[in-house]
């Protein structure tokens, strides 16, 4: 009985499932075999393409595989096992990890100070917002060939720019670190328009008169950054993080396919690269599927903590 | 002939019951109004008049046709929602005819007729080609009253179609709601929670409280008459007063005690059958008036004023008498104040007496039998 | 005199001293901190369309720089390095996704929201868990599955497994979800079923919604990398973003030189580029900016 005018508002997943269950209030048309049959499509997709393949890959990550592909054996836990002795995986690991906080840390870090600074003006705020937010757009393949060719060791024009402006060598084609940071600024690059989309509408839904009485107060700006906005979008960071992680650990195949293949001597070897390789250039699918299924187990804690963290947004694209 | 009767109708949600074994009958051509509380079930009854919620228990029947279990499309029920229900996307024409145009049963040249008798009626015609992101509330409730005039039903039903509007353009659709049904004729059953909106349209006034119908009857029967506490003070405004008394019977006159004042009662049937003992009184404002002297002293008390609201028309008194509050619609204009002591007497022709156990009303002071069926029960053994 | 001529100009509404408000409030270092820093994101790309425009990749100072190949770049990689292909191909994926994705999304939505259904709670999470599932936690069985069903190298294969949608299905739900019931409840007085009620009013009504999930949709699948990499080998099949790993391959060996790639990359990022730009509004508000 009660009208439904929630225009604008955005449960969490979580919130929406309690609805459900209490949501009486909507059943207007009847047959069940009507709700099947529409939600049809989809549940096919997702049991043939999504959740099949990955049990399939929990059974997979079981064997080993032989010869190429041609034959399988049954290895228990032995795939884990390996990988967990594995200093090329260990490593892997870590190398993961940091990569994905620096890339979480510097994406937002810099997305924030730009959001802010678009909050603030109303000058050409259109304009700028369009500045900011096309890197949303931009297909990985192409920041991480961009990148490439303009700090190129030896035809790059980045490359001129640094080596003439301070005394070291762009060599990241043999330089691990060098290799690590270059392909972290790419990465961090494509992401700033998702964040500063999310902080932006985060900032917009902060109430003006808190703005207002701070600057009544003689709050500066910077504080005001710091002691209103950020605590206040704090669901929004909180979301952006977990977001950022997953895009770091899944998002950055074709960056490290393009600019570096895992190298040199796996100093960019990141996990989602590290599994491609085992499946398919060394054909080594029972392996691959095991990490395939330590990535599953990554995602969904990143998503579990996504769902009790914020209760403000959900998963877009 | 379009009558519309519920037998025993019952509306359970899970555990709770929205709508406890309603009987009803709607004459044909009549202005029902349903009012009651939020909550009251009002709506809920509403809704299962017009399908859009099941029946738990009983039967429905439009025009003698049982409808109980049908859909709302099969009903031919026309309903204003109290947000209208306005496609915001469709132009004002569009809205009035995309429902009868689905349905299929209308030629086109039949629809463009009705719309443009309907668009006359409401003074709509020129608002057709909008949509209702470019009108005001006014208007988009006589195009939500369009709408369902177009699809001629045997019965409008209405949902607190008034309540999203301000009070000034409230009262005018008020007005023009009761004038279309004075045209039209149609059978009507108004859902609201304002019982002024309830008296002044409907010709014949359901009071419903938890679930339950507390009363049927005309505007003017349930305000004068009360069949209970509940309906003698939520018709009215300001609300009836209502004070624990004790009843006495001496020298053949019945006499309402109270710590601050005692009344003689007039004599009826009722009273005589009535035991001695406690009760409440029940006396409206208007009903209660201040007098310059000390008349003969049994009918008169003295009060002391707490709070006084001139309400332009009138001067509304709060009196405090020996702990309990009386509101005194009074004269405006006049120099009382609080902590002034008053003089006061009641209309002895407007009291009325509610049992203290079941809140039913046990006596009208006019001689009007109370219509409580309990009552009547209880007076029949006595005899 | 030329100071009372602005004022006389300038609409009633808009005083003398809210312009002064307006430009106080905008001071000149946030311009110049948010100009440099768009800058900042703006140059590579920037850098790399002058490239594309030239005739060697290392340019070292201004007077090297010629314009007489641009067109002709843009033709060789189009034509003669099948770029064109590429990018056909990717368009005819994702437009198939992004249709795909919509229309079973929608009945999906519509089942959710306005019908009553045993489990309906576990399928709504079965929809929803599938966000657990992205491509590289299932990618040897998915190729297996898809290669065993004689799909490799054909759009069904770039386009199927994408169809099913949690995200789409969410934001449409919630979307429903805000549109009053008596909508529907009226719908249903006027006996109008679901698929009309669908199509003539949740569909008008979630136009803004619906463009901006298409913007989201898009951007998704033209960006895909790793699944169209590894189950098409076919050139004639494969589509912009590998084709651009191709270029490479192909400048490695010497034979072509860098502004040939930078084309590709260059054509390859206008078609999201340009949705983002054309379809902003929606997108800002399905992503929850509200806008003046």
């Amino acid at each position: 009985m009660g009208q439904r005018e929630i225009y604008g508002e955005r449960g969490s997943v979580l919130e929406s499932l309690k609805e459900g269950r209490t949501g009486e209030a909507i059943d207007h048309f009847r047959g069940g075999l009507a709700a099947y049959l529409l939600l049809l499509p989809t549940l096919v997709v997702s049991l043939v393409f999504l959740y099949y393949p990955a049990l399939r890959a929990v059974e997979l990550s079981l064997y080993q595989t032989l010869m190429f592909g041609a034959r399988r054996s049954y290895v228990g836990l032995g795939n884990y096992v390996s990988l967990a002795t594995s200093s090329t995986y260990q490593w892997s690991v870590i190398i993961t990890v940091v990569f994905a906080a620096i890339v979480v840390v510097g994406v937002m870090g810099f997305s924030l100070v730009v959001s802010f600074l678009l909050h603030e003006i109303e000058i050409g705020k259109s304009a700028y917002l369009i500045a900011a937010i096309w890197p949303y757009a931009l297909p990985p393949a192409v920041a991480g060939i961009v990148f490439l060719f303009l700090i190129h060791p030896t035809i790059g024009m980045f490359t001129s720019v640094i080596e003439g402006l301070t005394p070291l060598t762009v060599d990241w084609f043999s330089r691990g670190r060098q290799a690590f940071l270059v392909v972290t600024i790419a990465v961090i690059w494509k992401q700033i328009g998702y964040n500063v989309i999310f902080m932006i509408a985060g900032m917009n839904n902060v109430p003006k008169t808190l703005t207002e009485a701070a600057e009544l107060d003689g709050v500066s700006r910077w504080n005001r950054l710091l002691r209103i906005y950020v605590p206040l979008i704090s669901p929004t960071l909180l979301f952006l993080v977990v977001m950022n992680t997953i895009y770091a650990f899944f998002g950055t195949f074709a960056f490290i396919d393009l600019m570096t293949q895992g190298g040199p001597g796996g100093a960019t070897n990141i996990m989602i690269f590290d599994l491609y390789r085992n499946a398919f250039e060394f054909n080594n699918h029972g392996l691959a599927s095991a990490q395939s299924v330590i990535l599953f187990a990554i995602v969904s804690v990143l998503m579990y903590a996504q769902l009790r963290l914020s209760d403000r947004h959900v998963h877009y694209g | 002939m379009t009558t519309i009767t519920l037998e025993n109708v019952t509306k359970r949600f899970e555990d709770v019951t929205a709508v406890e074994s309603i009987d009803l009958e709607v004459e044909d051509g009549e202005f029902l109004v349903v009012v009651g509380p939020s909550g009251c079930g009002k709506s809920t009854t509403l809704r299962m008049l017009a399908g859009l919620e099941s029946v738990s228990e009983g039967r429905i029947y439009i025009g003698g046709r049982d409808v109980t279990g049908l859909d709302p499309k099969d009903r031919n029920v026309s309903m204003v929602f109290q947000n209208y229900a306005l496609y915001p996307h469709m132009t004002a024409e569009r809205n009035m005819t995309f429902g009868m145009k689905s349905a299929g049963s209308f030629s086109d040249d039949e629809i463009e007729r009705r719309v443009s008798e309907a668009a006359e009626t409401l003074g709509i015609g020129d608002l057709l080609a909008r949509k209702p992101a470019e009108l005001s509330g006014g208007e988009r409730q006589r195009v939500a009253l369009g709408r369902a005039l177009v699809r001629d039903p045997e019965v409008f039903l209405m949902d607190e179609p008034l309540s999203n509007l301000d009070a000034k353009l409230r009262v005018q659709m008020r007005a023009e709601l009761a004038k279309l049904h004075g045209e039209l004729e149609t059978t009507t059953v108004y859902v609201t929670h304002d019982q002024t909106e309830a008296m002044t349209l409907g010709d014949r006034v359901v009071v419903m409280n938890d679930g339950e119908i507390q009363q049927v009857d005309t505007a003017q029967y349930l305000y004068d008459y009360p069949n209970n506490q509940f309906v003698a003070g939520f018709i009215g405004e300001p609300a009836m007063n209502m004070v624990g008394v004790e009843v006495e019977g001496t020298d053949g006159e019945t006499v309402v005690s109270h710590p601050g004042f005692r009344i003689r009662l007039p004599e009826t049937d009722e009273l005589r059958r009535f035991d001695a003992g406690r009760a409440v009184l029940g006396v409206r404002p208007e009903d209660l008036s201040i007098v310059e002297t000390d008349g003969d002293g049994a009918d008169t008390f003295v009060a002391t004023v707490t709070v006084t609201e001139p309400l332009g028309d009138s001067l509304l008194l709060y009196c405090e008498v020996e702990g309990d509050e009386l509101q005194v619609q009074s004269a405006p204009r006049s120099a009382i104040e609080p902590g002034d002591p008053v003089t006061l007497t009641v209309d002895r022709d407007r009291l009325h007496l509610f049992d203290r156990e079941t809140r039913a009303a046990v006596y009208h002071s006019d001689g009007t039998r109370a219509r409580t069926p309990e009552v009547t029960a209880t007076a029949e053994t006595d005899d | 005199m030329s100071k009372t001529t602005v004022t006389r100009h300038l609409p009633d509404s808009i005083t003398r001293a809210e312009i002064d408000g307006t430009l106080r409030s905008d001071r000149l270092w946030l311009h110049v901190g948010l100009f440099l820093s768009v800058l900042l994101m703006a140059l590579p790309l920037l850098l790399a369309f002058v490239i594309s425009l030239q005739s060697r990749g290392v340019i070292t100072s201004v007077s090297q720089l010629s314009f007489d190949r641009a067109f002709e770049n843009y033709r060789a990689v189009l034509i003669d390095y099948n770029m064109g292909r590429y990018m056909f191909n990717s368009f005819v994926m994702s437009i198939v996704i992004v249709v795909g994705k919509l229309a079973i999304s929608l009945l999906a939505a519509l089942a959710i929201v306005y019908y009553r259904f045993p489990f309906k709670n576990f399928m709504f999470m079965v929809i929803l868990l599938t966000l657990m599932l992205p491509v590289p936690v299932r990618i040897v069985p998915l190729f297996e599955l898809v290669a065993g069903l004689g799909w490799a190298n054909t759009f069904l294969a770039l386009t199927i497994p994408y169809l099913a949608s949690a995200t789409t299905v969410f934001l449409l739900r919630q979307h429903f979800l805000s549109i009053p019931v008596s909508l529907v409840e009226q719908a249903k007085l006027d006996g109008i079923g679901p698929i009309k009620f669908l199509v003539y009013v949740l569909i008008p009504m979630s136009k803004g919604m619906i463009a901006g999930v298409c913007v989201i949709m898009f951007i998704y699948a033209w960006n895909q990398y790793l699944w169209p990499l590894i189950i098409i080998d076919s050139q004639e099949m494969q589509v912009s973003q590998v084709g651009i790993r191709l270029l490479q391959g192909v400048v490695e060996t010497g034979d072509i030189a860098w502004p040939i790639v930078m084309a590709g990359s260059i054509v390859t990022l206008i078609p999201p580029l340009l949705v983002l730009v054309l379809f902003r509004r929606p997108l800002l508000e399905t992503f929850g900016v509200q806008q003046k």
